[in-house]
């Protein structure tokens, strides 16, 4: 087999190898490169800086483990800014898994910013039927959420004090890898006109750059990039700052490989061309 | 009549509701089968009715004491116990799946069929979280609380995010071999694939700083999924938009045809 | 059962570690190739999901929702919701499928209804927005000398113009309601399609972020959180290294190298 046609068929498993190496070795590199703060990020922050004390946000948090590359850190960076700013939360979860996974979040996270369970946050838990949910939830939210995650009600708690339907919230918050962004939009932020960030996955979020023209959405934290930008303007040094200097290498790595295969085949197609030209 | 009861009057009306439902099934079972198609595009259109007029019908000022500002019409105060009745509706179909999972499993199991050792373990695996789950809920002590943490935050958490991390070397791969320009389609798709990768890259951000601004990797980035790619996505936004208005319409109307409309039995 | 309490706390963390470990590299075995170890860790991954689904639809939906309102208030109303659900389980009856067309055509006709509210509030606010300035001007103020339209500088402009030419082109792609024999509309549908690719570069270009996030936090795991159990992080990723060379000369050895498609025996 000839040079040009092995650089274009290089055994997967060789290229397994190197992504492997290319992802973990850079965990063993001390050094730190600030990022630069995308305008979505940057427009998030600050209309979560703006919010009055005590002002009362929605947190979805639609995720399970399966994209807890990019969701887990753009919800404990949100989180911590919720829980530094002394705003009240209240989490909202359509998978089942989001429920138990930012519970232990928030409770990790609670004594760090001295706050506290049912009186600055809750826990709302898993929900099913996400549409007539949150139709439901707008007009009344004691009645329609019920109970938290540890089965008391929710009118019973603290944080609640004053929250009874969706004009009462002043922000709203989604960290999803899916489109439940978008009943959050369709009967929620479009009839109360409530000022709505987003936390999608990368591969989501350039669906969401529309919502953003058009002032559906306030801001963004685009998949791990906007959450390492999001880390660094909330001050603190957490997984998605670990893990920009490892997606660098690794994106570094897929554009060589990709580079490398197209000059290989267009370096063949020439000889190819030589070759046929030769033969006339 | 719906008031809540208490004690032995509570039985009663559990069992009387029950019998009364049983009735109503066994009415709907006589139906002839020419009056069925007509009855599923009936109670489709009372579904829709609701929302829709909900929606469309004038609203005034309706204030209760939770909500003051509340405005809507004589549709809007039963929204809330809908919304509330379709979420426990919709939580029991969680039972077809499960049920599904079970047969297929099970009949592998019985059969003595290949795979049967692995149906064995997703059954038992299925069963053990099930119990300990409601357990660590029902007497979260620590011992239930303790497995619960192991199956949940050591299994499948660790599973679940493997798996799908598994995509991450398949992508690469998959990149490196059909990722060629072959077209000019192919080409503008490589040329804005790199530079988007390029634009979250630490290093090379770090790279191009010295540069004029609109030469920042991070900025060229910005430009092609601000500019470049939301009016398109918008414009695919809007045929989904209308496309799924008729669709609803359709399906509302009963005039979407196919195997669940046209079906008797 | 007593000495199991306190031994399992004791232990919890490093059991942890080492179940999540097991289970990630478990998977991961399927990189050199389909074997048994990676189905028995997919069918327990899928058995533990399918569990945890059912028992927290019970614990946060139905025990809150139905089971407490209606056993401990005495709301007894709620069994009709039951009864509701349990119409969609007639789909495993082949006599009373229809049944549970009822149910599906109910919610069906639920989703149509909802459906317009959610493309007045989804898709119309889009449409007023795409009408972007396309001529530069400076800020325009009312008489109170609050700014009511924004300065638009020749670069927005440009911007805007582009914005609307991408709209344009690409929605003109998507006419299929008429055979497109104007010249124009076909010129502008092929630069649709052409300018469709840098939404699609971008989209490609952002999922290989999203799916290396997900490797990278694997790798995390297995570094910093498992690492320590077995001497260190560089301890864990000298085993890694070992593992991925082990793979490669097991797939690299004489007469082990998969044929490329096409490629002669």
């Amino acid at each position: 087999m000839d040079l040009l046609r092995l650089l274009q068929t290089i055994d997967r498993r060789f290229i397994y190898a190197l992504l492997l190496l290319a992802v973990s070795a850079p965990f063993f590199l001390s050094i730190r490169i600030p990022v630069p703060i995308s305008p979505q990020t940057q427009a998030l922050y600050n209309a979560i800086e703006a919010l009055p004390p005590n002002s009362f946000v929605l947190l979805g948090a639609d995720w399970s483990a399966g994209s807890r590359g990019e969701n887990r850190p753009q919800t404990e960076a949100l989180m911590r800014h919720l829980m530094k700013r002394k705003l009240r939360f209240a989490l909202l979860c359509f998978d089942p898994q989001a429920a138990t996974l930012t519970e232990t979040m928030a409770k990790r996270l609670q004594s760090e910013y001295g706050v506290q369970e049912g009186v600055n946050w809750v826990n709302w838990g898993y929900k099913v039927d996400l549409e007539n949910f949150l139709k439901a939830l707008v007009l009344n939210v004691p009645q329609t959420v019920s109970a938290d995650i540890n089965g008391t009600p929710v009118a019973n708690l603290p944080v609640m004090q004053g929250i009874q339907t969706a004009r009462d919230i002043r922000m709203i918050l989604d960290v999803t890898p899916s489109e439940t962004f978008k009943a959050y939009i369709q009967f929620v932020q479009g009839t109360y006109k409530i000022p709505m960030g987003l936390a999608p996955t990368s591969v989501m979020a350039p669906e969401a750059f529309n919502y953003l023209d058009s002032g559906q959405l306030i801001g963004m934290i685009n998949g791990l990039q906007g959450a390492i930008e999001y880390e660094q303007k909330v001050g603190y040094v957490g997984q998605a700052t670990r893990a920009g200097l490892s997606s660098s290498f690794a994106h570094l790595l897929i554009i060589s490989l990709i580079l490398l295969g197209n000059l290989a085949m267009l370096l063949q197609r020439r000889q190819r061309a030589r070759l046929l030209e030769g033969r006339r | 009549m719906f008031q809540p009861v208490q004690g032995y009057r509570w039985y009663g009306y559990i069992a009387g509701a029950l019998l009364v439902s049983l009735v109503v099934v066994l009415i709907l079972q006589q139906t002839p089968p020419r009056f069925r198609k007509p009855l599923i595009r009936a109670i489709t259109l009372l579904g829709g009715l609701f929302y829709a007029l909900e929606f469309f019908l004038p609203t005034h000022p309706m204030p209760t004491p939770e909500d003051p500002q509340r405005v809507g019409n004589f549709l809007t105060p039963y929204v809330v116990p809908f919304g509330n009745t379709s979420v426990i509706i919709a939580a029991w179909t969680v039972g077809l799946g499960f049920i599904n999972l079970v047969q297929v499993h099970s009949r592998r199991l019985l059969r003595g069929a290949e795979g049967a050792f692995n149906s064995a373990v997703l059954l038992i695996s299925m069963a053990v979280m099930i119990v300990v789950h409601i357990l660590q809920k029902v007497h979260p002590n620590a011992i239930n609380k303790n497995l619960h943490h192991l199956l949940f935050d050591g299994a499948l958490q660790s599973l679940d995010a493997t798996m799908f991390s598994i995509i991450a070397f398949y992508i690469v791969s998959a990149a490196y071999r059909a990722f060629r320009v072959r077209s000019v389609e192919a080409t503008f798709l490589l040329v804005t694939a790199v530079l988007v990768m390029l634009g979250q890259i630490m290093v090379a951000q770090a790279v191009t700083m010295h540069l004029p601004h609109n030469l920042h990797v991070e900025v060229i980035r910005d430009w092609i999924l601000t500019k470049a790619n939301a009016p398109a996505t918008r414009a695919i936004a809007f045929g989904l938009g209308i496309g799924g208005l008729a669709v609803a319409l359709r399906i509302w109307l009963g005039l979407e045809r196919g195997s669940y409309f046209e079906a008797q039995e | 059962m007593t000495w199991f309490s306190p031994w399992l706390s004791a232990h919890l963390p490093t059991l942890l570690v080492w179940i999540g470990a097991i289970c990630t590299l478990g998977l991961y075995s399927v990189l050199y190739r389909e074997n048994r170890l990676y189905r028995l860790f997919e069918h327990i991954f899928l058995g533990l999901a399918t569990g945890y689904l059912v028992a927290q639809t019970w614990t946060d939906v139905l025990l809150p929702k139905w089971w407490v309102p209606m056993w401990d208030k005495g709301q007894w109303v709620y069994i009709f919701a039951l009864v509701a659900g349990l119409f969609y389980y007639f789909i495993y009856s082949r006599r009373h499928n229809w049944l549970a067309r009822l149910m599906i055509g109910f919610f069906l006709g639920v989703a149509s209804g909802r459906t317009f509210q959610a493309f007045v509030n989804d898709t119309w606010p889009q449409i007023p927005t795409s009408f972007k300035p396309v001529v530069p001007h400076p800020a325009l103020r009312d008489a109170t000398g609050k700014v009511v339209a924004k300065a638009v500088t020749w670069p927005d402009a440009i911007n805007n113009i582009l914005f609307l030419v991408i709209l344009l082109c690409v929605m003109s792609y998507f006419f299929f309601s008429f055979e497109q024999k104007n010249a124009v509309l076909r010129r502008s549908a092929q630069w649709g399609r052409w300018l469709l690719m840098f939404a699609f570069g971008a989209i490609f270009g952002q999922t290989i972020m999203a799916r290396l996030a997900l490797l990278i936090d694997r790798v995390d795991y297995l570094l910093n959180d498992f690492g320590p159990a077995i001497g260190g992080p560089v301890v864990m990723f000298a085993v890694l290294m070992v593992l991925a060379a082990l793979v490669l000369f097991l797939a690299l050895r004489p007469g082990a190298r998969e044929r490329e498609p096409g490629e002669e025996p």
